[in-house]
């Protein structure tokens, strides 16, 4: 849970973005938008993860 | 709570936020976030061995020190309304934004109440 978080993120949004151009160029456009969709889907679990984790850590500490 | 390390991670975040933004914008917000929620962690894993010394030592005086939970309480919830509101606002988003900061005050709003009640019942005694 560190600076490596967002690197992940970022990695997995370069990717999705060439991969999204690849499959456009080569005329898969459905595929383009299933691989950018699912992109999105991963990192958006990641992140629900840790801020599942954040809002727990301020309840435990505000006492709310 | 080491400042420079926060400072180095948002300046990274920013970074690789504006390289994603051209072609993909949702990857912008969601490195913005996700860096927002670890400086926010680090933050509070730093506020917690002040905050607890200073409760004990609450505990020790033996007043009744209700006025400090709530102000922790309200500290918590505006805590966390500035961070999702920004965040709403980061987007382009700024009527939810507004939304979150007005459920962020009612919710302090509602907390305050019955310290509100006990400052009228004093003052009612001296009249």
């Amino acid at each position: 849970m560190d600076v490596d978080f967002i690197f992940k993120i970022a990695a997995i949004g370069i990717i999705v973005t060439v991969l999204h151009q690849l499959l456009v160029r080569s005329g898969r456009e459905e595929q383009a938008m299933l691989t950018s969709l699912a992109g999105l889907v991963v990192v958006l679990l990641m992140i629900v993860n840790a801020i599942s984790d954040l809002f727990v850590t301020v309840k435990n500490l505000f006492g709310l | 709570m080491d400042v420079t390390k926060v400072l180095a991670i948002c300046l990274i975040a920013a970074a690789l936020a504006v390289l994603l933004k051209q072609q993909r914008a949702e990857y912008a917000l969601l490195i913005s976030l996700a860096a927002g929620v670890i400086v926010l962690i680090y933050i509070i894993s730093g506020v917690y061995s002040p905050l607890l010394s200073l409760k004990q030592r609450l505990d020790e005086t033996g007043a009744d020190y209700s006025f400090f939970t709530v102000a922790l309480k309200a500290l918590g919830i505006g805590y966390i309304t500035s961070f999702i509101a920004d965040s709403c606002r980061d987007c382009g988003e700024s009527s939810l934004a507004s939304k979150a900061e007005l459920a962020g005050k009612f919710g302090i709003f509602i907390l305050s109440v019955p310290l509100i009640l006990d400052i009228l019942e004093t003052a009612l005694l001296f009249l």
